[in-house]
């Protein structure tokens, strides 16, 4: 799949984020599917694919629905790489350490945007709300996770990258 | 095994981070108007929004009344009841009005809050983050809508204020924002020489999204006497908001916490979880500024 395509069925994925996900009574179903996308492109293509593609869809998510720049984009981008990186150094053909390190990387990054809004923001939430929902969307993205596991490997496998050497930065 | 932390990228992380901080300081204070890149972007997904909500909308109604169809007997029954205490309501409400109009007349008052010029809009998207409290509106500066207008629901529930608007669409930032929504409010009481004011916004607990909105009425004054269920209003002290927009209801009150002023918990009038048609007040104070 090219990257233009992956970046697109993100796309899609955020506004059925922000559309579908949103009406009630879909609400309930409360995972952040482009985010789980984003792992998958973690573990197929590499850190720095998955920079690169946490970074614009990040931003975009800053754009259409954010109050100001930078939150989601540094978030995406950072967990991302880092998620890359540990695709990478653990032995990820065993199906439950990948949902193991998705669980762990959705947490951290509901930690990481809710460190964040408190650093640039005015608000003031509370930590413990903030950890509940973290846990809240760990099961969710744990959820999708599964059940998009094998549709966005199959997608997100390149033939021709087998040639290739490996990323590195 | 990978090394997490090398030299390298811990500069990269640091630059990266510099770099947030720059991004988050130009764009964190609230801005005229959207760039072009930005309007574009809202623009265009906006527009594929409309065309996803619409079937959505319709298809979650249909569930909506499956689910509510047992209801529907009961209420339909109450209804009825009520029809006739309605009509003898009525002819005492007209009178009541008619006689409020000639007093405020003769007082030489202006009714501020029954002239508000409503623009009817669909809501098309929703943030889907746990941090933001935005939707999109399918109208734009092309429709007359300008920041930080009012927007309220039909029944004069208030939901938020606009806060970017490109050509075609708008962002509105809900009331149960935190960050960058302070409501002047008032509550009404039945002593109208104490009606006690304060700032309304998101409650501190309130993660979006994860529960139903909630929100906090802050700095209400300690000698105040407020209860449970009442209501609260906007004050009319706004630069932004028309007085007299039902804002919420009491639900629970108590001491903050160096014991100087009152926080009051309150449960919107506005179905915040569940927006489809909202409408734009286009004759607000902030349109009467420009």
């Amino acid at each position: 799949m090219r990257p233009v395509w992956i970046l697109l069925t993100m796309m899609g994925m955020l506004i059925i984020q922000s559309t579908v996900l949103q009406v009630q009574p879909f609400t309930f179903i409360a995972p952040n599917i482009p985010f789980v996308m984003l792992l998958f492109v973690a573990l197929k293509r590499g850190p720095l694919y998955a920079l690169y593609i946490g970074l614009c869809i990040g931003l975009l998510q800053d754009v259409l629905y954010g109050t100001y720049l930078g939150m989601h984009a540094f978030t995406y981008a950072t967990i991302g790489y880092f998620a890359g990186t540990t695709f990478r150094s653990y032995w990820t053909r065993q199906f439950m350490v990948v949902v193991l390190i998705i669980l762990g990387y959705t947490f951290l990054s509901e930690l990481t945007a809710y460190g964040l809004s408190r650093l640039f923001g005015q608000g003031h939430y509370d930590l413990t709300s903030a950890m509940l929902q973290g846990v809240r969307m760990m099961i969710w993205n744990g959820i999708f996770a599964l059940l998009l596991y094998s549709p966005s490997v199959r997608l997100l496998d390149d033939e021709r990258r087998s040639g290739r050497t490996e990323e590195s930065i | 095994m990978t090394r997490f932390f090398t030299r390298k990228r811990l500069m990269v992380l640091l630059a990266s981070f510099i770099l947030l901080a720059v991004l988050v300081g130009l764009t964190l204070r609230e801005r005229e108007k959207a760039s072009w890149p930005e309007a574009i972007l809202i623009d265009a997904f906006g527009w594929v929004q409309g065309v996803v909500m619409a079937p959505v909308q319709h298809v979650a109604g249909f569930f909506d009344e499956v689910q509510h169809i047992k209801e529907l007997y009961s209420e339909n029954a109450r209804l009825k009841a009520n029809l006739n205490d309605f009509s003898a309501m009525r002819v005492q409400i007209q009178e009541l009005e008619r006689q409020n109009q000639q007093l405020k007349n003769d007082l030489g008052l202006v009714n501020l809050t029954t002239d508000l010029k409503l623009l009817a809009t669909n809501v098309v998207g929703r943030s889907p983050s746990t941090w933001n409290s935005t939707i999109t509106i399918d109208v734009g500066s092309k429709a007359g809508v300008t920041k930080d207008m009012a927007v309220i629901t039909a029944n004069k529930g208030l939901v938020g204020r606009v806060y970017e608007v490109t050509p075609y669409h708008s962002k509105v930032l809900l009331i149960s924002d935190m960050e960058k929504m302070f409501v002047s409010a008032k509550v009404q009481t039945k002593d109208q020489k104490d009606e006690p004011y304060g700032f309304v916004r998101g409650a501190v607990d309130n993660v979006p999204q994860s529960q139903k909105s909630r929100l906090e009425m802050t700095n209400i004054p300690l000698v105040a006497k407020i209860k449970e269920q009442n209501a609260v209003i906007t004050s009319g002290l706004s630069d932004i908001f028309p007085p007299g927009l039902l804002i919420g209801e009491i639900t629970k009150v108590e001491q903050d916490n160096l014991g100087l002023t009152q926080t009051a918990q309150i449960e919107p009038y506005a179905n915040l979880d569940h927006l489809e048609v909202v409408y734009v007040v286009t004759n607000s104070r902030a349109a009467a500024k420009e």
